[in-house]
């Protein structure tokens, strides 16, 4: 039994491996494979959703940011819809929509219904063909929306996204981790899922979708549940997914950029990793319940990345329940340690000289990274499969208050 | 009834066991974390834990420490009858040649003697042969005067002068001194032989020479098993030595007392904790790894000798050295850890 597991993990291993080199190859010498065509004299109306929840002073940087892209005024409208913050985020919102008249709609939901409800109450005050999803903590770069907005002029794109930063990656070790989770996930594993627009995860930080097929996907949406509890977070996953079963392609345009502040209290990144974790546990398991629907719709990268690719999260959970018990100091050996670090000066090297602005100033911190991931692996994954009836906003349930002009 | 009516209950049913179970997963998993967290950070700090290891005269390493001591004794034993064999060689070639030594003084005596009594006696063996010699010309001389004598004889007894008795006496005369010339010349001859024995070296002085060689031969023959034979019996003792403390070595180890007692408790005690590796030191065993401990036996002695072994709980290489139990509770040999000295925790 242990050597077929041995085996699974090591297949498993060569696998994540081959693709990782596959992943390097496209970004070194053929980036052209990992990119779609854009036509940027495409300019169809747009609806910028901003739900917020407990933002405070932050959705009003992201409403400024987003409101002075580069883009047709006429053509674009801000939705910001506080979901009855505990906080000021009501204020600034309303603040944002005085100081841009006619460019931002200011709305507030009669309770508290989480995300996705928000997300769709919004979706039915626009008007636009292109809606475009974004966090409330983000702030965007300047041609962000033509970024993103020029990929649907194949129209069977159906879904782009952007690439997120850290706005604050030195702040503590605790961002500077995440900054290389952030750097990880667009520019070496959305390149691989890029290669066949089959991109299993658009992030709702900026999720760019057609309005035909948000509302094909919204009733999903609404009715997600797990045994009778509703499914609130991870309709960024769950609404990618569906398009991918939509037979509609899906891309992340890595200069579609905005940035966010990544979380600098353990408490607050660890909601977030939870959430982000538990929607894709159960996207997973969605997954193998409609396996057969993939077949024929989905490319079979896009099958790949969403089957297999998931389980090196449990079988690597697995694995660490196992390991201890064969040598509890495994994750201390020297060559463990020796990997992490080795893999963190490579990255530390790529993104100083790439990524300017995400320079890390203490490389060592890829350290941190590693025994992250193995907390991450084993705790979170075990409790997201067991607080599966559970769910909320997340990081963004207590935010402390701040009112406009302080 | 159609499925949808019965969803919900089929809902609430599941979602009650599944809490269930995930409470007490959590539970478990978090229990689990906390308690492998502090046995880990516990077993870092202890100074007083010890790895039980229970030896018997079936284990493959005393069986073979058997078979290595017995085979060990029998070489020592081997070389010792081998030494007691040699050292009576040794004083038996002493011997025969303290012998062969004393004869050969007595040998050169002889030859010296025999030498000094042929220089006496040959030159008077010549002189005497010289003087033969003359004797035997001057009977030549007579009788050849004497055969004129004879052949008249015959003419003066046919010629009746004399009778014939007196001629036959006179032949018989004659005749006779023919023979004594001759016996005279044999004696002379056999002179000869003897001067010849005592002027020059005889076949039987040789033969003398090369019998005192054989001795001398003998000898250093005997003088060389005398030497190689002690070298041996040096380079036997030696190894008798070697193996004997060899021997002792062994009789120290634990392996040892499970060979001789049938079944003995040990503990590897790794060098970090050596402190507490006093003999007649209390020995607790305790029912969860290191709470709830009891007082299970003392510690008896302590062994020489490096031991590595695997840590018991963190599956590093361990070293140490081993120190033998006097357990009153035979099965808390059979635990992962022992404390010595004191309660880990005081309870």
């Amino acid at each position: 039994m242990l050597t077929l597991l041995l085996y699974v993990l090591a297949l498993r291993l060569s696998l994540s491996l081959a693709r990782y080199a596959w992943t390097v190859c496209i970004r070194v010498w053929h980036p052209k494979l990992a990119c779609v065509k854009q036509d940027f004299s495409f300019e169809p109306t747009v609806s910028i959703l901003l739900p917020c929840f407990n933002e405070g002073p932050d959705v009003y940087n992201s409403i400024r940011t987003i409101v002075e892209c580069e883009y047709p005024a006429d053509k674009f409208e801000v939705i910001a819809t506080d979901d009855r913050s505990r906080d000021d985020s009501w204020e600034w919102i309303q603040k944002a929509a005085a100081d841009f008249p006619g460019r931002v709609i200011a709305r507030r939901n009669h309770e508290n219904i989480g995300k996705s409800r928000t997300l769709i109450g919004a979706s039915h005050v626009s008007t636009s063909d292109i809606i475009i999803v974004i966090d409330s903590d983000c702030i965007f770069a300047k041609d962000t929306i033509r970024q993103l907005v020029s990929c649907f002029s194949d129209p069977k794109m159906g879904i782009v996204g952007g690439k997120v930063g850290v706005r604050n990656p030195n702040s503590n070790s605790l961002t500077q981790v995440q900054t290389y989770g952030y750097f990880l996930a667009f520019d070496l594993w959305k390149t691989y899922e890029n290669w066949t627009r089959s991109v299993t995860c658009v992030g709702g930080y900026l999720l760019a979708i057609r309005r035909h097929l948000f509302e094909q996907i919204e009733p999903k949406i609404l009715t997600r549940n797990w045994f009778g509890v509703e499914v609130v977070e991870g309709e960024d996953r769950y609404i990618t997914h569906h398009a991918l079963l939509l037979g509609y392609d899906t891309y992340v345009n890595t200069n579609a950029r905005c940035w966010t502040n990544a979380p600098e209290k353990y408490p607050q990144f660890f909601k977030q990793q939870y959430r982000w974790r538990k929607s894709g546990i159960r996207d997973l398991f969605m997954t193998y319940k409609l396996l057969w629907r993939h077949v024929g719709t989905v490319h079979p990268n896009g099958i790949y990345c969403s089957t297999v690719a998931p389980l090196t999260l449990l079988s690597f959970t697995f694995g660490i329940f196992i390991a201890p018990l064969f040598n509890p100091l495994f994750f201390l050996q020297p060559i463990s340690l020796a990997i992490s670090l080795a893999t963190g000066a490579v990255l530390h090297l790529i993104v100083s000289t790439h990524f300017p602005d995400q320079k890390i100033n203490n490389p060592l911190t890829f350290g941190l990274f590693g025994f992250w991931w193995i907390i991450n692996s084993f705790y979170l994954t075990v409790l997201c499969l067991l607080t599966f009836d559970f769910s909320d906003w997340g990081s963004r349930t207590k935010k402390r208050v701040r009112r406009p002009g302080q | 009834m159609k499925l949808e009516d019965i969803r919900p209950a089929i809902n609430d049913s599941v979602l009650t066991l599944y809490r269930i179970f995930a409470i007490v997963s959590l539970y478990a998993v978090l229990a689990g974390v906390l308690v492998f967290g502090l046995g880990c950070t516990f077993y870092a700090i202890s100074k007083t834990w010890v790895a039980p290891v229970i030896l018997s005269q079936d284990d493959k390493d005393t069986l073979d420490l058997t078979g290595k001591t017995l085979a060990t004794q029998n070489t020592v034993d081997d070389l010792k009858l081998d030494i007691g064999k040699l050292e009576n060689t040794v004083a038996e070639a002493t011997l025969h040649k303290a012998k062969l030594q004393k004869l050969l003084p007595a040998v050169d005596e002889a030859i010296a003697q025999e030498n000094r009594h042929k220089r006496e006696t040959g030159p008077v063996l010549a002189n005497l042969d010289k003087q033969k010699h003359a004797d035997e010309a001057r009977t030549q001389s007579a009788l050849v005067k004497l055969a004129d004598v004879d052949s008249n004889i015959e003419k003066e007894l046919a010629a009746g002068l004399i009778t014939k008795s007196d001629a036959t006496q006179a032949t018989m005369v004659f005749v006779k001194s023919h023979g004594d010339l001759t016996d005279s010349k044999i004696a002379r001859t056999l002179l000869k032989d003897t001067i010849w024995e005592k002027t020059l070296p005889s076949t039987t002085y040789l033969d003398t020479l090369h019998k005192k060689a054989e001795l001398e031969s003998e000898i250093a023959c005997l003088g060389i098993v005398i030497d190689n034979a002690q070298k041996q019996i040096t380079t036997e003792r030696n190894q008798v030595t070697k193996l004997d403390q060899a021997l002792k070595v062994a009789k120290q180890t634990p392996l040892w007392a499970a060979m001789q007692d049938g079944r003995t408790n040990v503990a590897l005690v790794a060098y970090e904790n050596q402190a507490v590796a006093i003999e007649g030191a209390p020995v607790y065993d305790c029912y969860l790894s290191f709470v709830a401990c009891r007082q299970v036996g003392t510690l008896k002695a302590k062994f020489v000798g490096e031991q590595h072994a695997t840590h018991p709980i963190f599956r590093s290489d361990l070293r140490g050295f081993l120190v033998q139990l006097e357990l009153t509770v035979p099965d808390s040999a059979k635990s992962k850890t022992l404390f010595v000295g004191s309660k880990p925790l005081l309870f």
